[in-house]
């Protein structure tokens, strides 16, 4: 069954409430990658003001969605990716990892 | 220094420009050399293992253009979902082979909107992110690659799936 792109989202949400905390919104769409095979694509856009704070965790919740989602919907492929609600990771300021 | 580590470095300046609002052209460009790190990774190694040979041996060059996009993107997805012929192989497949896969999928994926889809636009946070995915992806994989798992990645990446 195809998923929704409000279903994907509510559950992302939900996956890790903490990480959750530093997400400003999720932009989700369920479609075909470039190869035209199907594919969920999940953006968590972090909050300018976290976006430093969550760049060392990043990795890891990435890992936990995108096998939390692979077993949830088999045969859609999961793309999560990050991004920020403006240029949050500014190069001049050393980012902790 | 090889041409992924280049291309891995030229990313990381392309992300660095215009501190203030970064020209897309530039995160493109940065998110495109991400995936051709990886890509180039894959074949230097493969050309290597296969031609054994150098760089300016035809064999290697030969070698080196049989990689293909396409098959190595249905290699990187077996070694991710792990079917039959994934799970009769000896022992377990590393984290390590599994996370590069899945960052190869994925910045083939990213390369071909930011190359291609005009309506895209990037933050520096999301270019930054792939360029960091794409160096942790092939350092994870430069301590794999000379085991046997990591030989037949390499032969599966090239060749794709075996016959059954």
């Amino acid at each position: 069954m195809r998923p929704s792109a409000d279903d994907v989202r509510a559950f992302s949400q939900s996956l890790d409430p903490a990480f959750a905390e530093n997400v400003s919104r999720w932009d989700v769409r369920v479609g075909e990658d470039h190869w035209g095979d199907p594919a969920i694509f999940v953006t968590a856009v972090l909050k300018d003001s976290h976006a430093h704070r969550a760049w060392g965790t990043l990795r890891g919740f990435e890992q936990r969605l995108f096998r939390a989602l692979l077993e949830r919907h088999p045969e859609y492929f999961p793309f999560v990716l990050f991004s920020a609600e403006s240029e949050a990771l500014d190069p001049l300021v050393p980012v902790k990892a | 220094m090889s041409l992924s580590d280049d291309l891995l470095a030229q990313a990381n300046r392309l992300t660095k420009l215009d501190p203030r609002r970064p020209q897309q052209a530039n995160l493109r460009r940065a998110i495109s050399s991400s995936y051709y790190a990886l890509f180039h990774e894959i074949a230097a190694a493969g050309a290597a293992r296969t031609s054994r040979s150098k760089p300016s041996d035809p064999a290697y060059q030969l070698a080196y253009r049989r990689f293909d996009h396409g098959t190595m993107r249905e290699a990187a997805q077996a070694f991710i979902r792990q079917p039959e012929w994934i799970r009769a192989l000896p022992g377990s497949i590393p984290p390590t082979i599994v996370e590069f896969s899945k960052s190869f999928v994925a910045l083939q994926q990213e390369r071909h909107v930011s190359d291609y889809d005009p309506a895209r636009k990037y933050t520096r946070t999301e270019a930054r992110e792939l360029v960091a995915r794409s160096e942790g992806a092939i350092h994870e994989w430069r301590s794999v690659r000379l085991t046997s798992i990591g030989q037949y990645f390499l032969l599966v990446m090239l060749l794709g799936k075996p016959r059954s």
